[in-house]
């Protein structure tokens, strides 16, 4: 028998799929920023935020809306390796493969770059932008100076990758979109949203502020963290559900569960 | 799936010592409350508590005086030792100038309370020095002249002499009185007490003219309201 816990715990399981996208006040502005900032004739446009706080989804939400609108290309993946990573954007200019034996001219492909200025305007995302070497971030600031690739490049904020950004992009970069960790107002929606956009309503409606106000304590607002939360407690609702039913009420959202799940991950040291 | 009942008992530690700083301060505040509530009353057991111990205390002090010698009365006390002799040495000087060897013989019999007023505090010794005479009885006071005669013979001097006169007065053994009298009055013949007591052992044997004639030279040769005041009570019948 399948538990009612079961759909809601894989509602929070941590995706960047488009259906679990959920448009939060403070998200909305985010895309909106960064749908405008597209259409401006800017180089490099920096997605900047602490893990968590919805680069990936955001990238890939606006890959989704755009994809049939725009010659728009989503770099989920980072690629370490040079060679390949120019394999890529060679099929994205050329729309064709290289064998894999071939090396791609860097020289070659900057000047066909500079030959297509105008005729074409092509959108670049790169997830998880700081996995790439700075010698490639500078080739790839390279490539958008031919303004015909206009990278938006999403960075994880630590101090170490804040250095990086301002080291190599500083002077290329035209736009910042900063992603932030939700209010308690964001987090109580995220988790509303979410349950209901599964229909688990009457799992919805008995989590309250309170309960709310709790996993805002754990998480601090940020989006994964919520989502491993909320998680485990629907894990060990799951749990009781099966095993031990008279542990729980299914009418009202537990205290006891939410600590329990904040011990399990570390949040509460006991 | 992890180990949902582990995870529980973790959380049960949790909430116990989430607990504690509530328990403790409600437990504080409850003290608190007692205390202030019942202020008084709790005084009045502890003082009422205090009292048992130190009548406890007493009677223990007075359990462990009544098995020591008369005699050889020595209180173990660190406090008051010194106070202790030096009070009853001043007690014997004042009834009287008798000189004893075995001073510990001598000493007065004394009834001690032992108060403590706080327990692991200070302790105080009252000392009440009842009067020796009044205790003593006439076979002590007897065997005290046997000895001081006794010491007399071995080595005659006035002092004793006089004393063992007054004592034997004090007995009503007049003879004795008499001769212990004129004994002293031969050893210190300016003695006016050797006088008075020598008269006033003859008119208690019944001898007036006697004693009266004694006062009269005495009277001759000194000056003396006491003497005067014994021939008028001899002749006056009064003694």
């Amino acid at each position: 028998m399948e538990s009612r816990y079961y759909h809601a715990k894989n509602v929070f399981i941590d995706s960047i799929e488009i259906d679990d996208y959920i448009a939060l006040d403070s998200s909305v502005i985010s895309y909106k920023q960064l749908q405008h900032s597209i259409e401006k004739p800017l180089k490099m446009i920096l997605v900047f935020g602490r893990p968590g706080t919805g680069k990936s989804i955001l990238l890939n939400y606006l890959y989704e809306n755009l994809k049939y609108q725009k010659d728009i290309h989503y770099f989920a993946t980072p690629t370490t390796n040079e060679e390949e990573f120019f394999h890529k954007i060679f099929k994205v200019i050329t729309k064709k493969n290289l064998p894999s034996n071939t090396r791609v001219n860097f020289s070659t492909l900057v000047d066909y770059c500079r030959d297509i200025q105008g005729k074409r305007e092509i959108v670049v995302l790169l997830d998880e932008a700081q996995m790439y070497s700075a010698e490639m971030m500078e080739r790839i600031r390279l490539l958008s100076d031919s303004r015909s690739i206009k990278f938006i490049i999403a960075l994880h904020k630590t101090d170490q990758e804040d250095l990086i950004a301002k080291e190599h992009f500083q002077s290329r970069i035209w736009e910042v979109v900063e992603l932030r960790n939700g209010t308690l107002e964001d987090t109580q929606n995220y988790i509303h949203k979410k349950l209901l956009k599964k229909n688990l309503f009457e799992i919805a409606n008995s989590i309250k502020s309170y309960h709310i106000g709790l996993i805002y304590k754990f998480s601090k607002g940020n989006y994964r963290e919520t989502n491993k939360i909320l998680f485990t407690i629907f894990e060990i609702y799951e749990y009781y559900d099966l095993h031990n039913k008279n542990k729980i009420d299914e009418n009202s959202f537990s205290k006891k569960i939410i600590e329990m799940a904040a011990i399990k991950l570390g949040f509460i040291h006991v | 799936m992890y180990d949902v009942e582990l995870l529980e008992k973790e959380w049960k530690r949790y909430r116990m010592k989430r607990r504690i700083p509530w328990i403790g301060f409600i437990l504080l505040i409850a003290i608190g409350t007692t205390y202030l509530l019942n202020r008084e009353v709790i005084f009045r057991k502890v003082s009422l508590y205090f009292n048992d111990i130190n009548k406890t205390a007493s009677v223990e002090i007075k359990e462990q005086n009544s098995t020591l010698d008369n005699r050889t009365l020595a209180l173990e006390s660190n406090i008051s030792d010194t106070l202790f002799n030096e009070k009853i040495d001043q007690e014997l000087a004042q009834k009287d100038n008798l000189l004893i060897e075995d001073k510990p013989d001598k000493k007065p019999s004394m009834d001690i309370e032992f108060t403590q007023e706080k327990v692991h505090k200070r302790k105080y010794l009252n000392i009440v020095v009842t009067d020796r005479e009044s205790r003593n009885s006439n076979s002590e006071m007897f065997d005290t002249l046997t000895i001081v005669e006794k010491r007399y013979n071995e080595s005659p001097n006035y002092e004793d002499a006089i004393y063992l006169a007054e004592g034997y007065y004090e007995q009503k053994n007049y003879e004795k009185s008499q001769k212990w009298a004129l004994e002293s009055n031969n050893l210190n013949s300016n003695s006016e007490e050797s006088w008075l007591l020598f008269a006033k052992s003859k008119a208690k044997l019944g001898d007036y003219d006697a004693a009266g004639k004694i006062l009269e030279a005495y009277l001759k040769e000194n000056s003396s309201q006491k003497v005067e005041k014994l021939l008028h009570s001899i002749e006056s019948g009064k003694l």
